[in-house]
């Protein structure tokens, strides 16, 4: 009988075996867009190792030329700018799945909205309608996601101004965009509760050659341009009281070849850029006191991306550089290094079938 | 030397967590262990038909989900004793979430060994997985399933069987990726005419 009971112990073993693996790895998701293929793609992607799973079903159906994707800070809504549907498309998240289902009708824009920009509290969305040479604004309902063009929007630039980057200061009070025409950025303060944008004194600010990517220190110190045609990256001061911009004495310094897409991290320590005609990206420290970027030689940048890569994000754990390559139409995963902020690995995380040119990742 | 089998919780725990792979040592080690402990064999069912109720903990994070999938169904299985020990059998699962639907059609040969009013049985089956997955419009994929895994049947009277737990480890390579799946089944088997062993007489009626 002591057989017998060993034998109803293994199969009781079996039932739980069942059971066992009950625990997950936490993940959280990224979304490509893809616009040549009018889709979104999104993937599992593990917080431990960065390694992504395609979502079944993906990519997902999206509008016309999806080209730049944001999301809310509740992880709920996606935003994806159409450039030649000129409106933007608002989705919704199922986060067991990772899936996306598009929220009907979509939201008007200016013509050609290629970036999308949404200050940390979520109440505001900027689209910058490369085209038409404004910056559209809409109030966000943080229930439903559902846009609202506040009153004034959209909010000319400058003719031929051709805006296609621009971010929001981290305190939401300030929106800086580039023009890659005409060599600025723009600056705008953002009305409170409004969304209502006043050019800040003394706007626009000379950059370099072919501003292509806008982006603001943590700490709202320093506003950093990637000039894609000068091969620099433009260093501001940024007046936390009034938003005016003022180029560091050394600036520009010298970038990659043809620097178009920047990502700094959280602790506002490095500064990534990913230059689209070396093929590579660039990695620099950041001095918290001066804002000098000065370029990692231990290890040594730049790092190896795919064929033109075209823009660069850290991914919500911090641990991860993803950078989207056009020509090889993948996406490169790189880790970060925190204490000297190297980028190790450097491996095609994913192939997503045609050109990506934005990702946007949950924060869960 | 007698084989010492993982007896306290630290040991059942440290032996689950190596996965599903072990869970097929243990069904080969359940197999083995009665075929050596016990030495009186006697009668099994020619003909046994499963009916019952099915649990599958599916491997959804190879499709990008975050969290394994908890499908209920059923599975129905007819099986046919070629010999004693030996038979063949078919198995039709269907499996059911709020996210995925699985269906499983498969055949192989099964394994049995009675022991007074118990049957054990371990089997290796081979067919088609067809899953439908609700992401977006939905998707659906049919592909490869390999089964392996074995139970207990406890005698209620000569037609019927308890089928007190049947424990599979179920492989898929759905949606281009492969997943490893556990699925637990309990229910009523009905039994149909005996091969009993040389020696020994039948206590299944006939119809």
């Amino acid at each position: 009988m002591i057989a017998l009971k060993r034998i109803a112990l293994i199969c009781v073993l079996l039932v739980l075996a069942g059971l066992v693996g009950c625990s997950s790895s936490s993940t959280h998701i990224a979304y490509v867009t893809l616009p040549t293929s009018n889709s979104i793609a999104a993937f599992r992607v593990s917080n431990h190792s960065g390694k992504f799973t395609p979502v079944v079903g993906s990519p997902f159906a999206a509008g016309n030329s999806p080209n730049s994707i944001v999301l809310d800070p509740a992880n709920k809504f996606p935003y994806a700018a159409n450039q030649t549907g000129n409106d933007i498309s608002l989705f919704k998240i199922d986060h067991s799945t990772g899936g996306l289902t598009e929220v009907t009708p979509r939201t008007p824009a200016g013509i050609s909205p290629v970036a999308l920009a949404m200050d940390s509290a979520g109440t505001f969305l900027f689209a910058a309608n490369v085209s038409s040479s404004n910056i559209s604004v809409y109030s966000i309902n943080a229930g439903t996601g559902v846009l609202t063009e506040v009153s004034g929007s959209p909010f000319p630039v400058s003719p031929g101004a051709s805006p296609v980057a621009l971010t929001v200061s981290p305190s939401g009070k300030y929106l800086y965009v580039a023009s890659s025409t005409l060599g600025v950025v723009f600056g705008y303060s953002i009305g409170s509760g409004t969304g209502l944008l006043q050019q800040v004194l003394g706007s626009p600010f000379a950059v370099g050659s072919g501003p292509f990517s806008v982006a603001v220190d943590p700490t709202e110190h320093f506003v950093y341009v990637a000039n894609s045609l000068s091969d620099t990256i433009s260093v501001l001061s940024l007046d936390a009281s009034t938003g005016m911009l003022t180029s560091l004495p050394n600036s520009p310094f010298t970038a990659g070849t043809n620097p178009v897409s920047m990502a700094i991290d959280s602790a506002g320590k490095f500064l990534y850029v990913a230059n689209l005609g070396g093929n590579n990206v660039s990695a620099f420290s950041l001095d918290s006191t001066t804002g000098v970027p000065t370029e990692l030689t231990t290890p040594k940048s730049p790092f190896a991306a795919g064929t033109r890569p075209i823009f660069a994000t850290i991914d919500s754990t911090g641990k991860f550089l993803y950078v989207a390559n056009e020509n090889s139409r993948d996406i490169s995963g790189f880790n970060i290094d925190s204490s000297t902020g190297g980028l190790t690995n450097g491996s095609i995380a994913a192939s997503v079938g045609s050109a990506p040119t934005s990702v946007a990742t949950t924060t869960k | 030397m007698k084989k010492q089998l993982p007896l306290n919780a630290n040991e059942v725990h440290a032996f689950l967590r190596r996965g599903t792979s072990n869970a097929i040592l243990l069904l080969i080690l359940l197999y083995v262990t009665t075929l050596s402990t016990f030495s009186v064999a006697q009668q099994i069912p020619r003909v046994q038909v499963f009916g019952g109720y099915s649990y599958t903990r599916f491997d959804s994070p190879t499709l990008g989900f975050a969290n394994r999938s908890n499908l209920n169904g059923f599975n129905i299985s007819p099986a046919f004793n070629l010999a004693y020990g030996f038979g063949v059998k078919v198995e039709l699962t269907g499996q059911y979430g709020s996210k995925v639907n699985l269906r499983d059609l498969t055949v192989g040969p099964q394994f049995l060994y009675p022991r007074g009013s118990m049957l054990f049985f371990a089997h290796a089956l081979f067919g088609d997985s067809r899953s439908f997955v609700r992401v977006g419009t939905g998707e659906g994929d049919t592909a490869r399933a390999i089964v392996l895994g074995g139970g207990l049947d406890f005698d209620i009277s000569s037609r019927f069987a308890f089928r007190a737990v049947q424990v599979d480890y179920v492989h898929t390579s759905l949606f281009s990726t492969t997943q490893n799946n556990v699925r637990i089944s309990t229910g009523l088997v009905y039994r149909w005419h005996t091969i009993r062993r040389k020696g020994h007489k039948p206590t299944l009626s006939s119809p």
